[in-house]
């Protein structure tokens, strides 16, 4: 396959500061990649990196094979054909949408015409062409901006936060259309955000950024069901962490009842580890000898996501479909169904 | 008090405005016979290709000086760009008319320079243009004028934030072409409001081209009250000055379009410029600093050498009696006039409208007129109002009245109000801005009412802004030349006036001493502006 974008080893500072470090990555053609991570953990700055906004004290960025930033040397922005959606859009505000749209082509003006009407259609704008940006809705301006970036063909597409700034609703039905705009035109696109929902909806594969660095690159299914480390586990997803006592290398107990894995375990029998137990983990059943005391209950439409107080007055969470409406206070049957053992080297 | 009684102070501040102009434009009406022919034949014609060539040349050599200066210090990385940024504005704290004469008192024949290049070569140098002239005038007036292009560019560049320009970056621009084609167009409304600023200020002049012996519309009005004893050809004269300045704001008003500041949130991101290397980064240095050292730091070096000489002599009684007289009248005008913008904010709070509004802008239109015309426009209807009254009073009682306002203090301070009404008004309404509608009525849901809510509440909220406004119009009234000049009572001297009566006898050195005043002064309001967040 074709390598579009790869990092290697990426170090940025601000001065003494270390912002990003030893940071690698890598798109191929048509893929849409996505940096999660919380809020001010360096995202923006890899991509102003890669944008060559930015330059890197480490490492080296090339795009299509070709070396665009290394330590002490960078090529300009302007040459390095990689479209950018900005958090707030960054519109021109003195030129109409169609102005907007057209700004990067380089191209007779009647070609260039043909290729904003197209735009302009495909984002649903045709009609606002003349409008200007103060004029638009929020929604409507996040596609211009993303019209604008895509117009000139580049080679990469960087979207920064793009829906940070747009209403709950409106940013799940964005999404789903700029993933449609971004796979029609085989786009090869690097987003980052730091709304997991956003990121699992948008990328193809999905690297969460912490400390300066990618802790685990993967799908989305990985990331959930296969954290590499403590913080991707804690991160994605909703869990809690039990103590459990290995065993033998494919067996743990714990208060729930024995668990056996399908990979082999890394820790020596005997230890003490931490078991991390999604919500989907611990199933409600009447019929189980084992109860645990509601001790909270959230309300989420299709299901109830139950606190529950263990005898051991450990305290782990379940999803139980809503139409199992027990009171605070009550003792219900639990159940341990578990597929993926995740366990990690105790803290206390 | 109703509504509509605190529209009776709006008015009569538009009033203000309104009658002095009126009365010019009425003197039309007036037959001024053969001075008009005089002026029509010998004077007119010279005056205003004076005016429109000072105009057109101070117009473009204030917008390159402006515009590229503010560029290179907020989108450009250059030694020294920190320290330009701020100290670029100084220039504003150096009157025109102070510039004008340090510059001939440099250059011109007798001046340092001629002299010690004829003693070192033997002849005048040729290299050098004379001062004295057309190109003279325009050079002096485009260094004093030039930090209002430069301080509302710089606004423009710095508000409209790296995003968009590294947006058009990514779109495949270099940074000049972003320059051109992203920061310029969207910095035209700011760019355009400051050399309409500058145009109006041209007009006004009257101080620098005095001492240049260039005729323009300001000296001729001036020339033609005092020399040729007809007020009502003066205000003919100033009638079409008073259209100049119409014109020039009608077409910025046209041509304008609105300024679009974008409601996106504000780049928090350290701003990066684009790093300037090699040698042009010196070139840079060496042009901001060449414009700062011709502009300020020469001028005033040179004022205070000046004045360090003359200080031993010139020092004496008659000097502090023209610095109290020039401190009294600043400190009576800035009063008075920032009392009177509280009230005329406070009646704008009170009844708010479309006619408050329009009244208001009336009310602050003064600040367009220039000085010459107002001193006329002021002298003329104060002398109608007291024939008016004198022949009331004369019909009853049978008295002749003496000259109960002309010629008096109070001719003045009418005058310097329509004058800097403006100035004072600004800094107040921001502060009224922050005085919220919810506050005042947070104030009268807890009893507080009428002047017990002025005292208690307004008052203190608009404190900073009255005590702004009162300073900005002592500077302003100490710096004023043509109104002093043309109705102040005989024997009111002021440091203005002995600048004006020193350099048109080419006393350059002994000027220098009251000129050092005036700069210090002036330096207040420049280091307001460099205080950032300040709406004005």
């Amino acid at each position: 396959m074709d390598r579009v974008l790869e990092l290697n080893g990426v170090t940025h500072s601000y001065g003494s500061q270390i912002i990003v470090e030893n940071l690698s990555l890598q798109l191929e053609r048509g893929d849409i990649g996505c940096l999660l991570g919380p809020s001010g953990d360096g995202k923006t700055t890899v991509l102003r990196a890669i944008a060559g906004f930015e330059e890197i004290t480490a490492g080296e960025v090339l795009i299509n094979g070709v070396c665009v930033s290394r330590p002490g040397w960078k090529m300009a922005p302007h040459k390095r054909r990689i479209g950018i959606v900005f958090q707030d859009h960054a519109l021109f505000p003195h030129m109409t949408v169609a102005e907007n749209v057209g700004f990067g082509l380089r191209a007779s003006l009647k070609e260039t015409q043909k290729v904003v009407a197209s735009w302009l259609d495909a984002i649903g704008l045709r009609k606002a062409e003349k409008a200007f940006p103060h004029e638009l809705s929020g929604g409507e301006r996040q596609r211009v901006a993303i019209a604008r970036a895509m117009a000139p063909k580049p080679d990469l597409i960087l979207l920064d936060e793009p829906f940070s700034n747009l209403d709950i609703e409106l940013r799940e039905k964005l999404s789903m259309q700029v993933r449609d705009i971004l796979k029609g035109h085989s786009a090869t696109a690097l987003f980052v955000t730091h709304d997991q929902q956003e990121a699992f909806a948008m990328g193809d594969g999905v690297g969460i950024l912490h400390e300066k660095t990618v802790q685990q690159w993967g799908s989305a299914y990985d990331l959930y069901h296969r954290p590499a480390n403590r913080f991707v586990a804690d991160f994605i997803g909703e869990g809690i962490f039990l103590p459990a006592i290995v065993q033998s290398d494919t067996e743990l107990t714990m208060e729930l009842g024995s668990i056996r894995s399908a990979q082999k375990l890394s820790y020596p029998r005997g230890e003490t580890v931490d078991m991390l137990l999604r919500p989907d983990d611990i199933v409600h059943d009447d019929e189980s000898s084992m109860t645990a005391e509601v001790r909270k209950k959230t309300f989420r439409g299709s299901y109830i996501l139950y606190t529950l107080r263990l005898a051991s007055g450990c305290e782990v969470l379940s999803h139980v479909p809503s139409h199992h409406d027990h009171p605070i206070g009550c003792r219900i049957g639990i159940r341990l169904e578990l597929d993926h053992v995740i366990a990690f080297k105790r803290i206390s | 008090m109703s509504a509509n009684l605190w529209r009776v102070p709006t008015i009569f501040f538009a009033l203000i405005v309104l009658i002095p102009l009126g009365v010019l434009f009425s003197s039309f009406l007036t037959p001024t016979g053969e001075i008009w022919t005089h002026l029509s034949h010998y004077v007119l014609g010279a005056v205003l290709r004076n005016t429109l060539w000072l105009v057109l040349g101070v117009g473009v050599g204030t917008c390159t000086l402006g515009v590229s200066l503010a560029w290179l210090t907020s989108c450009c990385d250059f030694p020294g760009r920190r320290f330009f940024s701020w100290s670029l504005i100084l220039p504003l704290a150096i009157p025109a008319y102070v510039i004008a004469f340090v510059m001939i008192g440099l250059l011109d024949f007798s001046g340092p320079i001629q002299t010690a290049w004829r003693e070192w070569q033997g002849a005048s140098p040729s290299w050098l243009p004379p001062i004295r002239s057309r190109g003279g005038v325009i050079f002096v007036m485009t260094l004093a004028l030039y930090p209002y292009v430069y301080l509302l560019s710089r606004n423009a560049f710095q508000t409209q934030g790296v995003k968009v320009m590294e947006a058009a970056q990514s779109l495949g621009c270099s940074p000049w072409q972003a320059f051109w084609r992203v920061s310029m167009p969207m910095a035209r409304p700011w760019i355009l409001g400051g050399v309409t600023l500058v145009l109006m200020e041209t007009l006004a002049d009257f101080g620098a081209v005095s001492i240049f012996n260039y005729d323009t519309l300001t000296t001729a009005i001036y020339k033609t009250w005092f020399g040729m004893f007809s007020l009502p050809a003066a205000a003919q004269l100033s009638s079409l000055l008073v259209l100049m300045v119409f014109a020039i704001v009608l077409v910025e008003q046209r041509l304008r379009p609105a300024r679009r500041v974008s409601d996106e949130k504000l780049y928090t991101m350290k701003q990066s410029r684009f790093r300037v290397e090699g040698p042009k980064k010196w070139l840079c240095l060496i042009y901001a600093g060449l414009v700062l050292g011709m502009a300020f730091l020469m001028p005033f070096c040179q004022l205070i050498y000046w004045a360090c000489g003359v200080m031993a002599r010139d020092l004496d009684w008659r000097y502090l009696g023209l610095l109290s007289h020039t401190v009294l009248l600043a400190c009576v005008a800035g009063l008075l006039i920032a009392g009177f913008s509280f009230v005329l904010t406070h009646s704008v709070r009170r009844c708010r409208d479309g006619w408050s509004k329009l009244l208001v802008r009336v009310a602050t239109l003064g600040y367009a007129l220039p000085g010459t015309v107002l001193a006329v426009g002021v002298y003329m209807s104060m002398v109608w109002c007291e024939k008016q009254i004198a022949k009331g009073v004369e019909s009853v009682f049978h008295v002749d009245l003496p000259m109960l306002f002309t010629g008096t203090i109070a001719a003045m301070l009418l005058a310097y109000t329509v004058r800097f009404m403006a100035v004072a008004f600004y800094p107040v309404e921001s502060a009224m801005n922050r005085f919220t509608e919810s506050m005042e009525e947070a104030g009268r849901s807890l009893g507080a009412s009428g002047a017990r809510l002025v005292r208690k509440v307004e008052l203190p909220m608009l404190r900073e802004g009255i005590l702004a406004a009162c300073l900005l119009v002592m500077v302003e009234v100490m710096k004023e030349m043509p109104i002093t000049l043309m109705t102040r009572p005989f024997g009111w001297d002021t440091l203005a006036v002995r600048i004006f009566e020193l350099t048109s006898e080419g006393e350059w050195q002994r000027a220098a001493l009251p000129a050092v005043v005036m700069v210090l002064v002036g330096l207040i309001p420049v280091f307001f502006l460099n205080r950032p967040q300040k709406a004005w």
